[in-house]
């Protein structure tokens, strides 16, 4: 066996986050096809009792921080309205907010409030209308049309988006798709998240090898030729080979592992994936940690480990140290992954780390090998 | 193309000794210097790799503490 670096970072869960999800409806005027979030066709609302109690610790975390995110996702968000979103936004102080949307309800209102809570957007969209088609509403029809209009008012109010695709058959000539059209989109980032099996989506994920590693190849020769977009997969797995080239790669991960808190629209916390919330299980119990409206954010966080999932995740991530030679890139299989995948959390690879990690690191060297 | 048995393969090695490695990072390693030189300019930016996404959770995120 060859002798591989011992990777040092990801060592337990760290006591504050980098920035916390917020779900304010679960509500979601889209059916994607691919979606995995169980409660999306009901409109359950987040009190403000659940944002007042969660922006207690928050607050105290943004305060001493440079910057400290709060992200409202989990169903379209938008679908909770502008005014309702205010409220729950009201109670944050000193932080960024960020709103993940398929865009098919942004309007001059929206981007009007937008700008007045200077809030960051990140767009969901596959591409050209032919690859949007797992995009559609409770109807069957098409999303495309009425995502394209949200990129036109943003456009009009100057308002910069970044924009997460989902790829779900990936294919050198699908990047040849993608990349132009986006360049032409003006998102100033891109996020691919290649299709995973998770949640209530149990479509398989077992792409095969040389297609995937064949998009991600592809992908890096279109984004050297016009690096206008923020790249952040590809870009991401430059990083580690610059820092294996001439750096120090076991300085990329970090040291602990963000908890990331979901804070469902019931003041209930999920930790480490938000793929899990509204999720239980016969063996572990339900994957809520806590709920903000009985403790305190930050005590939640602490006792985290003591959890038998994330017990049980810390020591898969151990497991993923010992057994993979992608460990300094990866930094360990997700929770939502390992559970959805193998049903339980102390497995090591699944079709997310293949698709996602090891392949796109693979592509990536194929490309700057050809 | 078969998939290499994770254990055993030394990634570092392969990169080092893979042609156009260096040259793929000099370009994008210029393409990160551009950014942060030139708000509005013809790249992204400026702004830490890690803001561009805080939602996805697949990279790079930081915790506080």
């Amino acid at each position: 066996m060859t002798s591989r670096p011992r990777f040092t970072g990801m060592h337990g869960i760290a006591a504050v986050p980098s920035y916390v999800i917020l779900q304010p409806t679960t509500l979601c005027n889209l059916d994607c096809a691919y979606c995995y979030l169980p409660l999306r066709r009901y409109d359950r609302r987040m009190p403000t009792a659940v944002a007042v109690a969660t922006a207690k610790t928050v607050n105290e975390w943004a305060a001493p921080a440079d910057r400290f995110s709060v992200v409202w996702h989990g169903g379209e968000p938008m679908a909770a309205g502008p005014a309702a979103l205010g409220e729950l936004m009201a109670p944050f102080i000193g932080v960024e907010h960020h709103l993940q949307t398929n865009a098919t309800l942004i309007d001059d209102e929206w981007c009007e409030f937008f700008v007045d809570h200077d809030v960051h957007i990140g767009l969901s969209i596959d591409g050209p209308g032919g690859r949007t088609a797992n995009r559609v509403d409770w109807s069957g029809r098409a999303a495309y049309p009425r995502i394209l209009r949200g990129v036109e008012a943003l456009r009009r109010h100057g308002i910069a988006f970044a924009a997460l695709c989902v790829v779900s058959e990936p294919s050198p000539q699908l990047a040849r798709e993608l990349y132009p059209f986006f360049l032409e989109l003006g998102c100033y980032a891109l996020g691919i998240n290649i299709e995973e099996r998770e949640g209530v989506n149990t479509r398989d994920t077992a792409y095969a090898e040389e297609q995937v590693r064949g998009f991600w190849a592809e992908l890096t020769r279109l984004w050297r030729l016009d690096p206008r977009i923020e790249l952040r997969d590809v870009e991401f797995a430059v990083r580690y080979l610059a820092e294996l080239v001439h750096g120090d790669p076991d300085t990329l991960l970090p040291r602990r592992l963000d908890p990331i808190p979901t804070i469902a629209y019931d003041g209930s916390v999920v930790l480490l994936s938000p793929e899990l919330a509204g999720f239980s299980d016969a063996r572990y119990g339900d994957f809520a940690t806590g709920n903000v409206l009985h403790t305190p954010l930050d005590e939640i966080i602490t006792a985290a480990a003591r959890s038998q999932w994330i017990a049980e995740y810390l020591r898969g991530i151990e497991n993923c140290r010992d057994s993979c030679a992608y460990f300094g890139f990866c930094g360990g299989g997700h929770a939502a992954n390992r559970y959805f995948e193998h049903g339980r959390f102390d497995t090591t690879v699944t079709d997310h780390c293949r698709n996602s990690k090891i392949r796109l690191l693979e592509g990536v060297l194929d490309h700057a090998a050809s | 193309m078969q998939h290499r048995d994770a254990a055993d393969d030394d990634l570092a090695g392969r990169v080092r000794s893979t042609a156009g490695v260096a040259v793929l990072v000099e370009e994008a390693e210029q393409t990160w210097r551009t950014r942060a030189a030139t708000p509005g300019g013809p790249v992204a930016g400026p702004r830490p790799f890690e803001d561009a996404f805080p939602t996805f959770y697949q990279f790079s995120n930081r915790p506080q503490k």
